[in-house]
């Protein structure tokens, strides 16, 4: 017996649903925007097969012009869902049923539009209006894939933290590191001050798309100055201390490595504390600022591909509004 | 365990408020959640960021959850007991540890305001880009923009382009530049293709369906498509050229060859045309009425013609005129010919196909029956009588035996005797053995054309009749000959096209019909053996209408008139 309080999730298509609590675009009232949408393709799919228009299919017979209208209709509908999506008290219906229409009946689009153009294709408009629409859709897909995907990555990066708390965290980590190398000499101090100062948070499209947020979370100046100290090791190294594996791999065990190795170089056990403590600190901070290069990387993942949608859907409108001019214009 | 949280709260730089809660169990949960014992609120603590737990010995242990772990007295670490001044750092909170009477431990928290962590924050957040939003990326100039390039290249250019003739010249005539070429949904037909890029050849008026008068201006001696009759019905009204002779559908032609074009109104023509006397027509295959002959039949002496479909076999009976028996002229073991000895006669004897392919030529007496009936004027194995011309064949007649009686010779003893006698030159008949001898071959020729009309020669084939007035052609009727040209006239047959079969695969009855009212043409089950519906649907020729028939019967007036 399950507990009355333990929700029931389910695996649907990648996606955790919870049947007692939860009820998303995807199966919002049981699918019923998706029969809906079935029932549309079928419908057409019949009517164009029982069709004899009696020459090469095309547009312009009664039932092209029939599935034109209904695609010209949904098109328009679909892209009022930008209006919709926005007045949060909106009617008729809730957002999400919205959402689940947009998407089930955008994808019958695919169909609708096939089906309208007879496959009748060529370097025009209707063409045009037609690819267009495809492009639209799938790229709707891909955004569906990725609010499928991306938001357990995101869960599972943050960890229970929100992005405030872990820039805060990035602050507070920056400050303290401000405070031991304060304490370790003004050399130390000038180089972390340095890496504060280099540590960007997200960056531009390309970077926060493609970026290795891995890469992005070592600033310079710590890495040169990791580098210098390389080369004191190695040096030392040649002097006959044993070989060292590994070097450029700056986890917390290597760094305090090399820092004890600073300290042999002349400092007092107070010293050797406190770089200890401020390696402790800065690879945290490496740490947590990959985390939010991630988080930013997968928000932007999440967002990007409907910066493509709304300018397609609304090339599509306005190709959709030549096509129809153009249709009646040569009539 | 029994802790006593301090929760500190800085309102300004003098100013604290203190709000105390004692808490006690085993383990107190420390977090942001709601459902936490200790509850901190600034964003940077997780939901369950730590806990407290109290250990065997009564010490209070503290266990983070996260990674990051916590500081303790400077310290990183991920768990630690606590004691009584211990410092802990944790989620931007800061704990001073205490000791108090009956609790084990007392909890300080006060929130970290230290204007430096600010400071940092802020800096680095002045620094990062931390969606696209930020990165500069926007939705609604790329939108604008591209519907922008689009309304301009796909509408307003090809507009420009359909309206003012130069721009339109020099915008279709520059490849990659917009024009109303791109509103073309196909391509054009091969019979049009030669307009090339001008598309205001046929698409004269903005937002005007095709006219009619685009097409006339090449078309102009293009005949009416259907009878003035038919376009009083009104069934034909509000149609255009364009209305079926669809263009952008492909190279092929405009002239359309499908069953719908037909079906639409003859499938139900009953309906659409009361009292219409044609039949209703869906398809070939399946759908189609028996085939009706047009057969000319006598009615009070007036001929009249009769549709009789095919299969109505008891009215299916012809009157040409003629006599024949196709059983007789084909026997097996051949016919007696006069001239010819026996003779195995087949179809192609006398039925040849006419040039175009079509029709069979018409028989003829002359060309198929001549080389055996003969028109002997009886009792001369020579001289012959003219066919097909009756005032012709009785002068023949006539002026034969006159020239025998002015010749004389002629070897006949119940001729008058001067007319047996040979003429001695330089001795002229007497007036009376002239009135004799002309009066003898009048009777001898009247008697000869009623003996070879009515039995011996013309009778033979001919139905002919004694009027019982007048005289001479007048005396005699000779039914007309009315074989006819097309039996099937509404629709075309190619005895060509259909060389392959045997004469006898579609006229069974020849061999054994042994009367000219028979009529020996195939029905629509034979044509069916072979062919089908337009889509082929019965596996077998896909035949359409326009196969056998043609659109309407167009009058001579031309469309332009």
């Amino acid at each position: 017996m399950r507990d009355e309080g333990e929700p029931v999730t389910a695996f649907v298509s990648g996606v955790y649903l919870s049947a007692a609590m939860h009820e998303s675009y995807i199966n919002y009232r049981n699918f019923f925007y998706l029969k809906v949408a079935a029932v549309l393709c079928a419908t057409a799919i019949v009517a164009y097969a029982l069709h004899d228009p009696s020459e090469p299919p095309s547009g312009s017979s009664w039932l092209g012009y029939t599935l034109g209208s209904v695609g010209a209709g949904l098109i328009g509908w679909l892209t009022w869902f930008g209006v919709r999506k926005r007045r949060y008290s909106g009617r008729p219906g809730r957002l999400v049923g919205w959402l689940s229409a947009h998407i089930y009946l955008g994808a019958s689009l695919i169909v609708i539009t096939t089906l309208h153009s007879g496959f009748q294709l060529g370097w025009n408009v209707h063409t045009l209006a037609y690819v267009l629409t495809l492009l639209v859709v799938v790229n709707g897909f891909y955004g569906l894939y990725v609010y499928v995907v991306y938001p357990r990555e995101l869960a599972t990066n943050r960890a229970g933290m929100t992005r405030e708390a872990m820039i805060a965290e990035v602050a507070e980590l920056d400050r303290e590191c401000l405070g031991v190398a304060d304490q370790v000499d003004k050399e130390a101090h000038k180089v972390v001050l340095q890496s504060i100062e280099e540590t960007v948070l997200g960056g531009g499209v390309l970077e926060q798309l493609f970026g290795d947020p891995a890469r992005r979370a070592t600033s310079v100046g710590i890495t040169n100055n990791l580098e210098q100290v390389r080369k004191k090791i190695e040096a030392r190294v040649a002097r006959g201390v044993p070989q060292l594996e590994n070097l450029e791999h700056q986890d917390a065990t290597a760094i305090s490595f090399l820092a004890e190795h600073i300290i042999a170089d002349g400092g007092g056990p107070l010293r050797l504390e406190k770089i200890t403590q401020l390696f402790d600190l800065i690879t945290r901070k490496r740490v947590m600022v990959e985390r939010i290069q991630r988080d930013i990387q997968l928000q932007s993942r999440l967002a990007f591909w409907l910066y493509v949608h709304v300018p397609l859907a609304i090339g599509l409108l306005a190709a959709l509004l030549c096509h129809v001019i153009a249709v009646f214009f040569y009539w | 365990m029994r802790i006593l949280v301090r929760y500190i709260t800085h309102k300004s730089k003098l100013n604290d408020t203190l709000h105390e809660v004692p808490l006690q169990g085993a383990r107190l949960k420390i977090g942001r959640g709601t459902d936490q014992d200790i509850h901190l609120a600034n964003l940077r603590v997780a939901l369950a960021h730590a806990e407290l737990i109290e250990g065997q010995d009564g010490k209070v242990r503290l266990q983070c959850h996260l990674a990051a772990g916590f500081h303790y007295n400077g310290d990183i670490v991920q768990s630690a007991v606590l004691g009584a001044g211990d410092r802990v750092e944790l989620g931007g909170y800061n704990l001073r540890i205490g000791e108090a009477a009956g609790c084990n431990l007392v909890l300080e928290i006060a929130e970290d305001n230290s204007a430096r962590g600010r400071e940092m924050e802020a800096a680095l957040l002045k620094r990062a880009r931390l969606d696209l939003g930020a990165a500069g990326l926007r939705k609604r100039p790329w939108a604008w923009g591209l519907a922008a390039v689009i309304v301009l290249a796909f509408l307003l250019v090809p507009m420009l382009a359909a309206t003012v003739p130069a721009a339109g010249k020099w915008l279709r005539l520059l490849p990659l530049l917009p024009s109303d070429h791109a509103w073309q949904s196909g391509a054009v037909s091969d019979a049009h293709a030669h307009f090339g890029v001008n598309c205001n050849a046929c698409h004269t008026i903005a937002f005007v369906p095709t006219r009619n008068g685009a097409c006339l201006s090449c078309h102009r001696n293009t005949a009416h498509h259907v009878d003035n009759e038919i376009l009083k019905t009104g069934l034909f009204k509000g149609q255009r050229c364009a209305t079926c002779h669809h263009e952008h559908t492909g190279k092929h032609s405009l002239v359309r060859q499908d069953e719908n074009l037909c079906v639409s109104c003859h499938g139900d023509l009953k309906a659409k045309r009361v009292g219409t006397e044609t039949l209703d027509v869906r398809n070939f295959g399946v759908d189609h009425p028996e085939f009706r002959t047009t057969l000319v039949q006598q009615k009070d002496g007036v001929p009249v013609a009769l549709r009789v479909a095919l299969s109505d076999a008891k009215r299916l009976r012809e009157t040409p005129g003629i006599a024949f028996s196709h059983r007789a002229h084909l026997a097996p073991a051949g016919i007696a010919s006069p001239t010819q000895g026996t003779l195995k006669l087949v179809c192609a004897d006398c039925h040849q196909v006419e040039a175009g392919g079509g029709r069979m030529t018409p028989v003829s007496f002359e060309k198929n029956c001549h080389a055996c009936h003969q028109l002997n004027i009886p009792g001369d194995v020579v001289r012959e009588v003219p066919h097909g011309d009756l005032k012709a064949a009785l002068s023949a007649v006539g002026d034969y035996f006159q020239a025998w009686a002015l010749r004389g010779g002629y070897p006949n003893a119940l001729a008058p005797l001067g007319v047996q006698t040979r003429r001695v030159p330089g001795r002229p008949l007497s007036a009376v053995e002239q009135h004799d001898a002309l009066s003898w071959a009048a009777r001898t020729a009247a008697m000869t054309t009623a003996e070879m009309l009515a039995y011996t020669t013309c009778g033979q084939c001919h139905t002919v009749q004694p009027t019982a007035k007048g005289s001479g052609a007048e005396a005699w009727h000779i039914d007309p000959v009315r074989i006819p040209r097309a039996w099937l006239p509404a629709a075309n047959f190619s005895h060509k096209q259909h060389d392959t079969q045997a004469c006898a695969d579609c006229h069974v009855e020849a061999k054994t019909s042994d009367t000219s009212a028979d009529v020996m043409l195939p029905g629509i089950s034979t044509c069916r053996t072979c062919h089908g519906s337009g889509d082929a649907s019965e596996g077998k020729l896909a035949s359409t209408c326009v196969n056998c028939h043609g659109f309407h019967r167009a009058q001579e007036a031309h469309l332009k008139d």
